[in-house]
């Protein structure tokens, strides 16, 4: 079994992993995003749709739970350790550096990265553990956990819901590259899809991330009140 | 035309470089971007200065060994072009024009603009090659080879080992090479026995040598002189993925 390590401690294998992950965190972004958008359909809608979450057979949240630790933390170990060898492999730099055709965004995923697991432990302190910015516990009028009003309140204060825009906006960027990068890594280039691979995941990725900033900018106007 | 020059100057490994500054006056633009340095160098020769140190064998754009960025550009402006084969029209009175060595890690300076690229050689080593026992001469068609197989095998073979997909990686990365290398003989019935193999080591070989990891950005197809498409990763990527799970050790 040596070579499992081997081979995932390779350049290829680790870059195998940050596209698996990072399918698996795009998969689950578009998921968690069309959830969110019951806010849209009231707080019945919302509470109703976050019992069933909870709810779930076969302890399936928990096993959705310990998979999305695992995406993440593999997704960002290797980021730090394909970045550093990255870093490593050019001690001194460019006097005169230039870029042909790298995208900005390809050219800052460790940044945009780090800002959205900023934003990923501030929201889990916000709305799971509600250890910051939480009034509670709120219950709605069926008894069940008032997660409409809690993303409401919270959505209401400006710094908060301008966080979470800017972190939306830069999971778009973030996967504007990422969303096409992750079918090279894992070796499917062929002409004949190439148009679709490249624009299709990515276009999804903004469209996903815009439905996100829709939310924050929803409580904010008073569409969602 | 008249240029101003900023050439990174650079003893060995061991010591620290700079950039310095020399005009170049009276150059006319049909001579090479190697002619033009020449000519600088005879004006150092007749000053008693060190003459810059810089690559070169063919000057036909066959051989790789001319190696030097140029503006930031891995063989200068014009694309599919070596530095060798570069020609001044493509700059213009008054330019300014830096030109510094490959940088990485894997590449160590021997002097100013001359790089050891050895660390391609041991690459190579590592499986870029076919074991053919000898004997008879076999019959040149004997074979057959699809028509496209034998294209993108071609397309693959152009690499010509110049190390400007490194330079040019915003990650000092080798890839673009390395994939070149599994590719041309993974796509021809010469290259199966050895397959799988291979593209381990070779990978392996490359890990070793302190190349950093490729992140998509397509700067190496760019920087090519021989035009080497990225596809060839993609297809390092599945042979790699392949082997590693299906080789028997
Ligand atoms: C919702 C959150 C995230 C999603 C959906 C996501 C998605 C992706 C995808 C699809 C890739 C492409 C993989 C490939 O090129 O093969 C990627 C790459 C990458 N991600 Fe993320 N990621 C997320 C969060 C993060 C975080 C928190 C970090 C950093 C701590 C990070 C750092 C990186 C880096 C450094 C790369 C490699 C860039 C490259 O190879 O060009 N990402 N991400
Ligand atoms: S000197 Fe041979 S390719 Fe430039």
């Amino acid at each position: 079994m040596v070579w499992i390590g081997q081979f995932f401690n390779s350049s290829l294998g680790a870059k195998y992993l940050m596209a698996l992950t990072g399918a698996g965190a795009y998969l689950f972004l578009i998921g968690h995003i069309l959830g969110n958008l019951n806010m849209f359909l009231g707080a019945d809608a919302m509470n109703s749709y976050a019992l069933t979450l909870k709810t779930l057979p076969f302890g399936a949240l928990w096993i959705a739970r310990i998979g999305l630790v695992f995406v993440f933390g593999i997704h960002i170990l290797m980021a730090i350790k394909l970045t550093r060898a990255n870093k490593s492999a050019r001690p001194v730099s460019y006097s005169k550096p230039s870029t042909v055709q790298a995208s900005l965004a390809s050219r800052t995923m460790p940044l945009t990265g780090l800002v959205v697991l900023a934003f990923l432990i501030f929201h889990l302190a916000h709305f799971t553990w509600r250890i910051v910015a939480y009034d509670g516990p709120l219950i709605d009028t069926s008894g069940r956990d008032d997660v409409y009003t809690m993303v409401l309140q919270g959505f209401q204060q400006p710094v908060i819901s301008m966080f979470y825009m800017l972190a939306m906006l830069l999971v778009g960027f973030h996967l504007s590259h990422g969303a096409k990068s992750m079918f090279q890594t894992l070796g499917l280039n062929n002409k004949k899809y190439n148009l679709l691979i490249t624009t299709a995941p990515p276009l999804l990725g903004w469209v996903v991330a815009l439905l996100g900033v829709s939310i924050p900018i929803a409580v904010l106007v008073g569409i969602i009140s | 035309m008249n240029l101003t020059l900023h050439v990174w100057r650079q003893n060995g490994s061991k010591t620290s470089g700079k950039l310095v500054t020399y005009n170049a006056n009276n150059v006319s633009e049909d001579s090479s971007f190697l002619e033009m340095l020449d000519e600088v160098n005879e004006g150092l020769i007749a000053n008693d200065e060190e003459p810059i140190a810089f690559d070169h064998d063919c000057r036909e754009g066959i051989c790789g060994s001319c190696s030097m960025m140029i503006n930031g550009v891995a063989h200068g402006p014009e694309r599919h072009t070596t530095a060798c084969q570069l020609h001044m029209r493509s700059f213009k009175d008054g330019d300014e024009i830096y030109i510094e060595p490959w940088r990485a890690k894997a590449f160590p300076i021997i002097k100013d603009l001359v790089v050891d690229r050895n660390s391609f050689d041991k690459v190579i080593q590592a499986g870029g090659y076919v074991s053919v026992s000898t004997g008879g001469v076999p019959d040149a068609n004997a074979i057959p080879i699809g028509k496209d197989y034998a294209d993108s095998a071609m397309d693959a073979a152009e690499c010509i080992g110049c190390g400007a997909c490194v330079a040019s990686c915003k990650n000092a990365s080798a890839m673009l090479f390395v994939a070149a290398k599994v590719s041309h003989l993974a796509l021809l019935p010469q290259g199966q026995p050895e397959r799988k193999n291979r593209v381990l080591n070779m990978v392996k070989t490359m890990d070793d040598a302190g190349f950093g990891n490729c992140t998509n950005q397509y700067e190496c197809e760019a920087a090519c002189p021989k035009g080497i498409s990225v596809e060839f990763i993609a297809k390092m990527n599945r042979d790699f993925l392949k082997a590693g799970l299906a080789s028997k050790d």
